[in-house]
């Protein structure tokens, strides 16, 4: 009845989340360093210029991460509920980010950046608020109608037909878009910047860092605090014994891919806002790097697949701030095959997945 | 018939696994607020009986009651259900139309369509509610809707493993709460906004939770992940989580085995707090005879898939049968 | 193509308009004997070297009315050091063969005027974050930037990611974002309007030529469409193919496929002078045209109804260096 005077055995969560929290402060800032060496090592620019530039790629990597970590914590979630691999996820972001631009698009009507702040801030709001529920119910209506009837047929079947489901989704968007790339609305104004030690940080690359982290912060709150995030969690344990405490399956998995689709259509809108264009195919390769990611991460680990995300953003920036761009994808499956091979379970294992 | 103090009913129950007969045609009753233990050795179908009855398998044959409600699995003619929520104001309707076509008065017609509307918001309102009355009507025509184990759970069961299977990740206090589920009713917009009923059902869960640990003598283990708990508190977990739902009949599989005598005494007298403080019913499996003859107040026994005997503990103890089969094995 | 070869009604072929699809074509057509004029393959593989004698496996077939790369890239270069004066330039091809090829020959003559070059840089069209690449292309203040590659492979996005970090220099491309308007659909100038207003784009071809302004207005009536890049090329070839049917007609072939073969041999006559639309021709050997014009285009926002579209600014022509 009392409360708990907890043993030292177990360190509490909030002592975990600062212990993060520094890991991933030093890993950031080691980055930069380790480029801002590179850059006037390999790079040939001068110590002095080198530290802007290397200050400012660290920012482009923090918001590329964030996107992918966003995607791949779609990935990690349905496998560690169902341990399928969803291969249609990454068409979920790209769903998302083609709403997204056309929910923007048609109330802007043209592309021009939104400076009067509260505008701003209502059109983001209301492209989310729009966008998720839309993407996270059809993502929850692709596992209703397709993933359910295969959940106990061979790993093989639901699997494929994640490819099926890949590709339809593909067809739909280039039915409806075309094939070439769709002008995203890229009302965040990109001059807003923030200059800090010689670099202009763009303001859209710290709010997309700080969106994506909200939203894993409210994930792994509501994962680990409330009810249906502890059923979550009991049912890619042990599914049959959470269903014997009285869980239903059924709805919790449902619930996984709700979360996974409002999270891909956060990433979705991002998306758009950088980069100011969407294109049918954009779900293949996003998704196969926050797939990557979540591998790299640990598949089935919410952390894990947050970690991951950053890393592979790392490694792409890394790659791109010294002109080795056109090897970047190759790394980033160089390191998923090597993963798979020698570290299966990730950086960080699989924890919500234990199964008994 | 004496349907009120009967917690369950197994009717002819019957599992075959392919060719092999798990269990037999077992009728078994539990009364409520006793305490009865299933035994036999190895392999002598008590943890299958025990799977029917949780709702993880169906009965090949036969059909399990519990609290007068039949459970079943996988869902059977579960079409008809539909079918028969439209039927009658289908049938109302088109009697309507017909003596509207026959020229009745435009008052008769417009009841008619009244009484129709009457009808379909009826059966959606049973339909949706499907109260106990409303599923006997359904088993009457044969049409079962599925009972997954969740849904037993709901209706009263809590039950533990014969090998242990905690949320090996999570704390104490998180596998209890786990085992709260049904009992909470907080949504994801709750979880979303915070509201107070999330807040309060969070701080109450967690109160309640470490209550139950209490109870099972987990006091201020909470915060320790299950995997690192020892043995024996592992099983007190389970039955903490078991009991977590609030449920009328606890199934208890194998609770003591790998227990030093120490600690079964402690659960042992566990059983019977449950029993005597809590009003729970309680269907034991247990190997331990000590265990078994000391708080049952009846006990049947099976042997391949058989039940060979039923009575008191004393009954059992002289019953040849079972000396033969089963306490006369020499591992006893 | 093999549907075409196959049926001795056609006896010659207008197109491909992507080099790759030539590559793939000009085996099958060379086998058959059939003529194909393209308006717009500048692949230099396409004609010259040995990449191009292991297409053929019969005497050539194979003309274009436009120059090659290896024309058009080094026109480009001369623009930026000569007219828009800029001395240094950063390279960023799609790693494709149209691209990366364009993009070599670019870099090897803005190098021999004297230009400098901070980065060849290439993406994939696969790329996702072309911020970081133009984050890193800026941070060596380049005073111009040439993309070898189309728009579907990441022009526009380039355009935009060199604009979202302030990089806001001279953007030159080939042929490959010289697309059409901004009212034109997957465009480069449809993508990037809002960035395009320091672009520029060439083609491989005079991009003015005598009564242009009457084709483009009789272009406009019979179509509804504006005459964008080599729509005059397009009408170029088809003068060249009547004009070889003409001229085979006058040797009397006996049956189809002896015109056919008539058709390729007056067509590939490198010996003869063609008077086309956009100017008097000769084809090589090889399928090139004696015209080495290569024409740069401007962004002119106030046209196409303020959409945005190129606008012809000069030309260069190789033939008189
Ligand atoms: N899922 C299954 N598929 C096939 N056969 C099964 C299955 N589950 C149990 N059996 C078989 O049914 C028989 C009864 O098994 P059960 O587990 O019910 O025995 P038990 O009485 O609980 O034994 P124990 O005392 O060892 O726990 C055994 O022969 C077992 O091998
Ligand atoms: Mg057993």
């Amino acid at each position: 009845m009392t409360a708990i005077a907890s043993p030292a055995a177990q360190p509490n969560p909030l002592s975990r989340g600062i212990r993060m929290t520094v890991i991933a402060v030093v890993a950031v800032v080691a980055y930069m360093l380790i480029l801002w060496v590179l850059l006037f090592g390999l790079g040939g620019r001068t110590v002095a210029n080198a530290f802007p530039e290397a200050l400012q790629q660290t920012v482009n990597a923090l918001s590329i991460g964030a996107i992918y970590a966003l995607i791949a914590l779609g990935y990690t979630m349905v496998y560690g509920i169902i341990e399928l691999i969803n291969f249609a996820h990454g068409d979920i972001f790209m769903l998302g980010a083609f709403l997204a631009t056309v929910f923007i698009a048609g109330i802007t009507g043209n592309n021009d950046a939104v400076t009067n702040i509260p505008l701003l801030i209502v059109l983001l709001l209301g492209a989310l608020v729009f966008t998720m529920p839309i993407i996270g119910l059809l993502n929850v209506g692709i596992e209703r109608a397709v993933y359910r009837p295969l959940r106990h047929a061979p790993r093989l079947a639901p699997l494929i037909t994640a490819v099926g489901v890949s590709f339809i989704l593909q067809n739909v968007a280039l039915t409806i878009a075309g094939s070439g790339d769709r002008k995203s609305p890229q009302i965040f104004p990109l001059d807003w910047t923030i200059p800090i030690g010689g670099a202009q940080v763009s303001i859209l690359s710290i709010f997309i860092f700080v969106l994506a982290m909200l939203l894993m912060l409210a994930l792994q709150a509501f994962v680990s605090r409330t009810r249906l995030g502890r059923a979550m969690r009991a049912t890619a344990q042990d599914q049959e014994a959470s269903a014997l405490m009285g869980v239903d399956a059924n709805q919790t998995i449902s619930l996984t891919f709700l979360i996974g689709g409002v999270l891909a259509a956060a990433a979705g809108l991002v998306w758009g806002l950088r980069f100011g264009f969407v294109r049918f195919d954009l779900g293949f390769n996003s998704g196969l790097k926050a797939f990557t990611a979540a591998v790299l991460g640990g598949i089935g680990n919410i952390t894990g697949a947050v970690i991951g995300g950053f890393i592979i953003g790392f490694i792409e920036n890394g790659a791109a701030s010294l002109g080795y761009s056109r090897w970047s994808e190759f790394l980033v499956f160089v390191i998923l095959t090597l993963v798979l091979l020698f570290k299966p379970t990730g950086i960080l294992g699989q924890l919500t997945g234990d199964r008994a | 018939m004496t349907a009120a103090a009967e917690v369950l009913r197994a009717k002819k129950v019957t599992k075959r696994f392919g060719g092999l007969v798990a269990v037999n045609a077992i009728d078994f009753t539990i009364p409520e607020k006793s305490i009865v233990s299933l035994i036999g050795p190895n392999g002598a179908g008590k943890t299958t009986f025990f799977n029917i009855i949780a709702g993880i398998y169906d009965p090949t044959d036969g059909a399990i009651e519990f609290r007068d409600l039949t459970m079943i699995a996988h869902a059977r003619r579960a079409w008809m259900e539909p079918v028969l929520w439209v039927a009658i104001p289908a049938v109302l309707g088109i009697l309507t139309a017909l003596i509207g076509v026959a020229g009745a008065p435009q008052g008769t017609v417009i009841l008619g369509i009244f009484i129709t509307i009457l009808a379909l918001l009826a059966s959606l309102v049973t339909g949706v509610a499907r109260g106990p009355a409303y599923q006997r009507f359904l088993a009457r025509f044969g049409i079962f809707r599925s009972a997954r184990p969740n849904d037993m759970v709901v209706a009263g069961l809590g039950r533990t493993f014969q090998n242990i299977r905690l949320f090996q990740n999570m704390t104490a206090l998180e596998n209890v709460q786990v085992g709260m589920h049904s009992r909470l009713r907080a949504g994801w917009y709750d979880a979303l906004l915070s509201t107070p009923r999330n807040r309060h059902e969070e701080a109450f869960s967690r109160a309640r939770a470490e209550e139950l640990l209490e109870l099972v003598g987990l006091r201020g283990e909470g915060a320790n992940l299950a995997k690192n708990l020892p043995y024996g508190d592992q099983r007190r977990l389970e039955i903490a989580r078991a009991l977590a739902s609030n449920p009328v009949l606890l199934l208890l599989d194998e609770p003591t085995a790998g227990m030093n005598p120490n600690e079964t005494a402690g659960l042992t007298a566990l059983i019977g707090r449950l029993r005597r403080d809590l009003g729970l019913t309680i269907l034991l499996i247990e190997h331990d005879m000590k265990v078994v003859m000391g708080i049952s107040d009846r006990v049947t026994v099976l042997d391949h898939g058989e039940k060979i005997a039923e009575g008191t503990p004393e009954e059992i103890r002289r019953d040849p049968k079972v000396i033969e089969a089963y306490l006369g094995a020499p591992a006893e | 193509m093999t549907k075409i070869v196959g049926d001795p009604n056609y006896i010659a072929v207008v197109g491909p308009v992507n080099s790759g699809v030539a590559k793939a074509q000009i085996p099958i057509s060379n086998a058959a004997g059939l003529l194909q004029c393209s308006p717009s393959n500048t692949n230099t593989a396409l004609t010259v070297g040995d990449a191009a004698k292991a297409l053929r496996t019969k005497p050539n077939n194979y003309i274009r009315v436009v120059t090659n790369d290896a024309i058009q890239g080094p026109a480009a270069a001369a623009y930026i050091i000569t007219v828009l004066k800029k001395t240094s330039v950063y390279i960023i091809d799609d790693t494709e063969t149209f691209g990366k090829g364009i993009a070599d020959s670019f870099e090897a003559e803005f190098k021999k005027r004297g230009g400098t070059v901070v980065k060849h840089d290439a993406a994939p069209k696969t790329t996702q974050d072309y911020v970081s690449i133009m984050t890193a292309a800026k941070a060596l203040n380049p005073q111009s930037i040439y993309f070898g590659g189309v728009t579907a492979s990441g022009g526009a996005r380039i355009a935009l990611a060199a604009a979202q970090v302030g990089l806001d220099v001279p953007f030159v491309g080939p042929d490959g974002i010289n697309d059409g308007s901004g009212d034109t659909k997957d465009s480069f100038l449809n993508l990037a309007n809002k960035v395009a207003k320091n672009a520029y784009s060439t083609l491989a071809g005079p991009g003015t030529f005598e009564g242009k302004d009457k084709f483009d207005a009789d272009y406009k009536k019979e179509y509804g469409i504006d005459a964008t890049g080599y729509a005059g090329q397009g009408y170029a070839c088809t003068q060249v193919v009547l004009d070889a049917l003409a001229r085979a007609a006058k040797t009397n072939p006996k049956d189809s496929a002896a015109l056919r073969e008539a058709v390729r041999v007056a067509g590939t006559d490198t010996t003869y002078e063609y008077t086309l639309d956009v100017g008097k021709v000769k084809f090589d050997a090889n399928g090139d045209t004696s015209q080495l014009i290569v024409s740069i285009y401007s962004f002119d926002p106030a046209a196409a109804k303020g959409k945005g579209d190129w606008k012809y600014e000069t030309q260069v022509d190789a033939a008189q260096k």
